[in-house]
């Protein structure tokens, strides 16, 4: 009687040790595991959509007219190059039959920004982070000529196949002549990866 | 002896009969002594089922670690499907539209304060000195000094800003009346002896005042459709020095445009 009662309650115990000690443990690592199987299962159906967007996306941009392509990397290009930006200064001054007194190049410099608070989607950060890899650079220029030719020259600034950003103006008339001076401080942008 | 003490004593001998006594009358029913141990029970269906849900949880185990690697390998191949120099050039083609969607929106035309200027400004004020400033927060601030001969045409000059669209805003920040034909012609500072000079060959005295404004730089925007084709020439010159300045202003707004909202649209 008593070595059964023995045997029983060894049993009991080895049971109770099996639950607490293997089945229990177990239950908990599947229920991670288990989770862990449902965010893989939510990323994989989103790797799947974003896949399939990227390869729209992909197929658009292959698709991208190449003049296309050319026109937006003048308009927006990667890296400034103070020379060549210059030299187009000069072109539209002496265009316009007015004389280049003086030209000074700025700093490069990032552009600040405002976040504007806007909806909190892919776009919108997409469009902060392209707003954050914006920089510029300032370019002064002095010029002497009439009042006509510096509005033409205004014209050809703002028509630029790149920004020329008019930032300040001024010019002072000159009551002994016809020609005044003008003063114009211009900013160009450009969008890097590295800032 | 009679026959009544020989049956007392037949029955008195009958404990000693070999025949047995009420053979036919029903045995006393003896309880069975068979009996359900609880904690046995207990203890069997424990073990059993313990042992039972052990190679459960086990087989249950090793499937969702087949799940996983499933779900991990499945995952990887999603990634391994694309190229990340592929997505570098879509973000950075997307980031430059918008960018340039921005800029296009955002462009002004400081040419039109002249357009606009030379609309409203009085026959007889003669304006001197111009600044422009673009600020901050898309505003654009303008400051014009000029001179006239007396109050009522500063008065004037105030009313035809107030007509303008573009600077209407524009305020009378400060005058200096000057007598004779002010110092901006004059060698020197102004003495009394000037003045009474002046006085006397009947020289115009001169107002010396400055308007300032502030405008939305939407005002101003940069409206390729407005812009005057003298671009061309700047293309054909620029064409010719191998130079970069073109008009895309107006392909860009189209073709960004076009691709930024077909962009959005997805």
């Amino acid at each position: 009687m008593g070595f059964q009662v023995g045997v029983q309650l060894i049993l009991i115990v080895i049971s109770v040790a099996l639950v607490m000690s293997f089945v229990k443990p177990k239950l908990e690592e599947v229920e991670v595991k288990q989770a862990e199987i449902s965010n893989y299962t939510e990323a994989i159906s989103r790797a799947s959509e974003y896949n399939q967007a990227v390869n729209e996306k992909i197929n658009r941009v292959n698709n991208f007219p190449r003049a296309d392509q050319i026109a937006l990397d003048r308009f927006i290009p990667d890296a400034i190059d103070a020379v060549v930006v210059s030299r187009d200064l000069e072109n539209i001054v002496k265009k316009n039959q007015m004389l280049l007194v003086d030209m000074e190049v700025g700093e490069v410099s990032p552009v600040l920004v405002t976040t504007s608070g806007g909806p909190n989607n892919e776009f919108a950060s997409l469009a902060e982070e392209a707003q954050r890899s914006l920089f510029k650079q300032n370019f002064h220029v002095d010029a002497i000529g009439t009042y006509e030719n510096m509005k033409k020259m205004l014209g050809d600034l703002e028509r630029n196949s790149y920004p020329l950003r008019l930032v300040n103006m001024s010019f002072t008339d000159s009551p002994d002549s016809v020609l005044s001076s003008f003063s114009f401080d211009l900013e160009v942008l450009a969008m890097g990866n590295n800032n | 002896m009679g026959w009544g003490s020989i049956i007392r004593g037949m029955a008195d001998n009958s404990a000693t009969s070999f025949i047995p006594k009420n053979s036919n009358r029903p045995k006393k029913k003896v309880r069975s002594t068979k009996r359900i141990y609880l904690l046995s029970y207990i203890s069997y269906v424990l073990f059993f089922a313990s042992l039972l849900s052990t190679l459960g949880v086990l087989f249950y185990s090793v499937q969702v670690d087949h799940a996983l690697d499933d779900a991990k390998t499945r995952l990887q191949s999603e990634q391994d499907s694309f190229r990340t120099e592929d997505i570098a050039r879509i973000r950075n083609l997307e980031k430059k539209l918008i960018v340039a969607d921005r800029l296009l929106n955002q462009l002004t035309a400081p040419s039109r304060i002249f357009q606009e200027l030379e609309k409203v400004v009085a026959d007889n004020i003669e304006f001197t000195s111009f600044i422009y400033t673009l600020e901050a927060n898309n505003r654009s601030t303008i400051s014009l000094s000029g001179r006239a001969d007396d109050f009522n045409q500063v008065l004037y000059q105030r009313d035809q800003f107030n007509r303008s669209q573009v600077l209407n805003a524009a305020q009378l920040v400060s005058y200096d009346f000057v007598a004779g034909p002010g110092e901006d012609d004059d060698q020197g500072p102004l003495t009394q002896e000037k003045i009474i000079t002046s006085l006397l060959l009947a020289e115009e005295d001169t107002l010396v005042f400055t308007f300032e404004t502030s405008l939305n730089s939407s005002l101003i925007a940069y409206d390729p459709a407005l812009s005057p084709l003298v671009v061309e020439s700047v293309t054909a010159e620029a064409d010719s020095e191998d130079t970069a300045v073109v008009d895309t202003g107006a392909d860009a707004a189209e073709l960004v445009g076009d691709v930024v909202s077909s962009g959005n649209s997805q």
